[in-house]
């Protein structure tokens, strides 16, 4: 059997890690399997093609390639998984696919992902557990992975000796039993480690202070999501600053346009940059929507959202805040939210309604600067992408 | 802050995971009986309960938005224009000096017919009829990601633009994606009521329209609009636009916002991808030669070199017969140009022979550092293959190295 494994063509920095799991469960049934990344003819007919999607609002590349494997081979299954056929799988069963697969693949979940389809990828991408304990309104965790489950406490087999790095895309591993040892391992083998999804600053420590100091990273990510907790990321900042973490290598993920008001998002950015840390700020995009960049919460305003992106490029590095002398004077003087992100003060209140397609392109604009600057930051130069085309 | 104050918080911002909660989860407005009036449940969704006013939105996707038959009394369809009552007006914008008045009106899908003069055509060959001329349509991927979005939507998110005998000069695909709706609605496998497709707004053109303004206005929309064209068919355009419309390169410059050498490249690639046609008219895939010309044509030396006495009609023949098979070796015709034997027109034998030889020696060696790449990634490269490889860029490095030399006096003379 011969399976084409399809990657629809939408941004991402990542290969897709549930059709490399796929291509290793496929080939321990006796198959083969063949990874595309958007629309090529494959080396031969398939007998099944799976295709896999992100986030919802990258919908039109699934259906595109859809229609174009269904019209290449009318009669081969295709099956359509992954974020956005899990989200909102009445949408996706109108992309023309035989079938939508909601959740995880339970029979390729704990198979080692496929990296031979993906050379020149050098980091070992793994869950040590799936869930979270939290039920955060803005996150799509709960609905597709609940509880904290699938626990893995042994993961040195799942990174692979030649990477030079490791990415735990657990959504929150701090509070589940198996961290420290998951930490001890990346740490034994001397990866550099990225914990992805962030680590959950309320179950900051100083035992996870202490362990974290001693493995190598290129930066921590956090979230400060809500003013409600402020004192857990004050405590999360100074335990690791105590533990001899550089502040500035602790990323914070600040939401804003959702139930928060301008002002809230203000009190965030100042309380990080005063912390020492760097404020990164993440939009809100609603779980079920079809176009990123059009939703504007009910206590924000469109000129309020283009103040935020038009900082974030012309203030800030890389989309972030980072705690830079002028940029902390500047929010430190600064009354409120309006006057923290004016860039020249003799155009508050003059700006000019953005549209929709605006803001959208404008946020595409800051996503693309702030992956260069993590791109540096991670010290990447090669394209592991350049090998497959 | 006080630790039940911080808890107090917390709660607020959670979901709560019984029973419908009293906000909702996807904007954090409370339920009220009006803007904000509870929908739900909607137990496959990322939020089983939302109120009214995010229901609405029209890129927000909900299940009985597709499905509910009601959804023009519930106001949801934003983007969509709104039905008129019998006509309307609307003026496109030509030239500062000229419009094109349209009349807004809702036409029959069945009374309207494809354009075989349209330039998005031009790539899929000729047709003898609209049968022929709607299947090469519908065989575009492109077709069945917009006809997606038509049947998601019910409808037309843009009026097409049609002329006075109903010949849609704007929307095409469109027109193509509702037959095969109306068809499938008709067969029972959609559940789009009939009503809102069979009928479709249209701009209906004068029937004095000139065909120069079309040319603009499609030139507008499909250029330097958003919707664009494959480069073939804007180079066609152009082409038609200079050669046929009669404007000059500075007048579409004006129009498109290109350069006029970018637009004068792409009309000379696009006039020497029609006289490839003529030479080869058995190749069904001409129209894709285009990318070859253009890459001659973008660059001074090889423009220079394709006008020379019989070079189009050699780089034809090359492209035809597959020694060049990319547009990227194009590039490499410096290379060719650069052989003074090549170049002269009278040692024609010789220099076919001598194009065929280096062309080919190009193919060899990529194919062989290939084939030794994967050696190199399997460490299965001999050290025997090591040294010959260094010996051969020696030898080319010599070679290159004695040419410039050679090349520097010349110059200097």
């Amino acid at each position: 059997m011969h399976v084409l494994l399809i990657e629809p063509d939408y941004y991402t920095r990542y290969p897709p890690l549930g059709l490399l799991k796929l291509a290793t469960h496929v080939k321990q049934q006796g198959g083969t399997a063949e990874y595309i990344r958007g629309k090529h003819y494959p080396s031969q007919e398939p007998d099944e093609i799976y295709v896999t999607s992100l986030f919802s609002w990258a919908w039109r590349p699934v259906w595109d390639s859809i229609g174009y494997y269904r019209s290449q081979f009318p009669k081969v299954p295709i099956r359509l998984g992954g974020i956005y056929a899990s989200l909102l799988p009445d949408h996706a069963r109108l992309s023309g696919a035989t079938e939508v697969h909601v959740g995880l693949h339970h029979d390729a979940e704990h198979c080692l992902p496929d990296y031979d389809l993906v050379p020149e990828w050098d980091t070992s991408l793994l869950f040590a557990s799936r869930g979270c304990v939290r039920k955060c309104g803005f996150c799509s965790v709960p609905k597709l992975e609940g509880r904290p489950s699938n626990l893995i406490y042994e993961v040195k087999d799942l990174i692979l000796p030649r990477h030079k790095r490791v990415a735990f895309f657990d959504n929150n591993i701090l509070t589940v039993d198996n961290w420290k040892q998951v930490f001890t391992t990346a740490m034994n083998l001397n990866k550099v480690v990225d914990f992805n999804q962030g680590l959950d600053a309320r179950a900051v420590n100083d035992d996870v202070a202490e362990t974290i100091s001693e493995m190598r990273f290129d930066l921590i990510r956090m979230a400060y999501d809500f003013i409600g907790i402020r004192e857990y990321v004050k405590r999360a900042i100074e335990t690791m600053a105590k533990h001899g973490i550089d502040r500035r290598k602790l990323i914070f993920y600040c939401l804003y346009n959702y139930v928060d008001s301008p002002e809230d998002f203000f009190k965030k950015v100042k309380d990080l940059l005063n912390w020492g840390a760097v404020a990164y700020p993440m939009r809100f995009e609603p779980l079920c929507t079809l176009e990123k960049g059009k939703y504007v919460a009910p206590k924000w305003t469109a000129k309020e959202l283009e103040m935020v992106a038009s900082a974030r490029r012309v203030i800030g590095y890389g989309g972030a805040f980072p705690p830079y002398e002028g940029l902390v004077k500047k929010f430190n003087q600064a009354s409120n939210f309006s006057e923290a992100f004016s860039l020249w003060p003799k155009e508050v209140g003059e700006a000019k309604e953005i549209p929709a397609e605006g803001l959208h392109r404008m946020d595409q604009e800051h996503e693309i600067a702030s992956k260069k600057v993590y791109w540096t930051a991670t010290k990447r130069k090669k394209d592991w992408r350049a090998a497959l085309t | 802050m006080s630790s039940a104050e911080i808890d107090a918080n917390i709660d607020a911002w959670q979901i709560g995971s019984a029973g419908p909660p009293s906000m909702c989860l996807c904007c954090g407005s409370k339920f009220d009986e009006e803007k904000h009036k509870i929908r739900g449940p909607y137990l496959e969704m990322p939020y089983i309960w939302v109120c009214q006013w995010c229901w609405e939105k029209p890129y927000l996707f909900f299940p009985d938005k597709v499905f509910n038959r009601n959804i023009e009394v519930q106001n949801t369809q934003e983007s969509l224009p709104k039905r008129r009552g019998t006509s309307g007006t609307l003026d496109f914008s030509i030239v500062p000096e000229r419009t094109l008045n349209t009349e807004l009106a809702y036409v029959k899908v069945s009374d309207l017919r494809l354009d075989p003069k349209n330039p998005r055509f031009r790539h899929l060959g000729t047709f003898s009829n609209e049968k022929e001329m709607e299947s090469a349509l519908w065989k575009q991927p492109s077709t069945r990601t917009l006809y997606h979005e038509i049947e998601y939507s019910q409808g037309l998110s843009t009026p097409l633009l049609i002329d006075a005998n109903k010949v849609v000069r704007e929307g095409n695909r469109r027109l193509v994606c509702l037959r095969h709706l109306i068809h499938k609605i008709m067969e029972g496998d959609s559940d789009v009521p009939l009503t809102k497709i069979q009928e479709v707004p249209c701009f209906i053109l004068p029937p004095g329209a000139k065909e120069e303004d079309i040319a603009v206005y499609l030139t507008l929309e499909h250029i330097t609009g958003k919707k664009e064209w494959r480069p073939v068919n804007q180079a066609a355009h152009v082409y038609d636009l200079h050669n046929v419309h009669g404007l000059d390169f500075r007048r579409i410059a004006d129009i498109i916002g290109r350069s006029q050498s970018y637009l004068r490249a792409m009309e000379k690639a696009y006039g020497a991808t029609l006289e490839y046609h003529s030479l080869y008219p058995m190749d069904d895939g001409w129209m894709s030669k285009y990318s070859y010309f253009f890459e001659v044509y973008r660059h001074r030396r090889t423009t220079e070199w394709i006008g020379g006495k019989g070079n189009l009609r050699r780089l034809s023949k090359w492209i035809n017969n597959g020694k060049i098979s990319k547009g990227a070796e194009i590039r490499k015709l410096d290379l060719i140009i650069g052989n003074t034997a090549v170049s002269d027109p009278k040692s024609s034998d010789d220099q076919d022979d001598a194009d065929r030889r280096l062309i080919s020696l190009m193919n060899q060696t990529q194919s062989i550092l290939t084939r030794h790449s994967s050696l190199k990634d399997n460490g299965e490269l001999t050290q025997d293959a090591l040294e010959t490889i260094e010996s051969l860029n020696l030898k080319l490095a010599k070679f290159l190295n004695d040419a410039k030399k050679e090349k520097g006096k010349r110059n200097k003379r």
